[in-house]
């Protein structure tokens, strides 16, 4: 079964690319869509990795920078959740709401403060991950205006 | 044909073990069924709901984090 899956994804993922070069652009709430969940699995990956580290007792994060990026976290998972909603909500031809531009900008000025708190830690490049994919997010808010 | 794109990540997903770059994947994908004439507006909405309920789920166990009721 491994097998399978390990032959599998090369397959798709050439397809798939092949699909792409032949294919159309996306519209606003696609490229949303697609970057919301971009910018929630790198959150996600890194929440897992900070809690992986934490319950094996690693030297990072204490429990006090345990909680304090709980805290972030839930923040940043907020906003997320706020642009899939404003999302949503859009019809073909609107341009994004404000909503979507604010909530980005605020996850981009969060993900500051992760970094900070990720700085020198096995987590920074993940950190760093998360930083690409929320400015992604905040530019294609920007560009949809 | 259309596509649920909410199997496919979920696929994707379990595939992550194997593919360091599952965030780029999710991109490819969804881009591809677009460029395939294959995803709707009614599976991008679908993405979105699945996607809340995946934010909210995950932001549970930061506030769990964050509470200080996590112990090691």
């Amino acid at each position: 079964m491994k097998f399978k899956r390990l032959l599998l994804f090369p397959l798709l993922a050439i397809a798939l690319t092949v699909v792409t070069g032949c294919g159309g652009k996306l519209n606003v709430k696609q490229k949303i869509d697609r970057d919301d969940r971009v910018a929630f699995t790198a959150l996600h990956e890194f929440q897992k990795l900070e809690t992986q580290l934490y319950h094996a007792k690693a030297p990072w994060p204490t429990a006090v920078q345990h909680q304090q990026l709980g805290k972030l976290l839930s923040d940043a998972y907020m906003m997320v959740i706020d642009v899939a909603i404003a999302g949503r909500d859009l019809k073909p031809g609107d341009s994004v709401p404000d909503t979507i531009t604010k909530e980005s900008a605020d996850l981009t000025k969060l993900v500051t403060d992760i970094m900070s708190l990720s700085k020198g830690t096995p987590a920074a490049a993940q950190a760093g991950t998360l930083q690409k994919s929320v400015e992604t997010l905040t530019a294609t808010a920007a560009g949809g205006k | 044909m259309k596509f649920n794109v909410t199997d496919l990540i979920g696929l994707i997903s379990s595939l992550s073990p194997f593919v360091p770059a599952a965030v780029v994947t999710v991109e490819t994908v969804i881009g591809a069924l677009k460029g395939a004439g294959a995803l709707t507006d009614e599976d991008v909405d679908a993405d979105f709901t699945a996607l809340i309920a995946q934010a909210i789920e995950a932001k549970a166990e930061a506030d769990r984090a964050a509470s200080g009721n996590d112990p090691q």
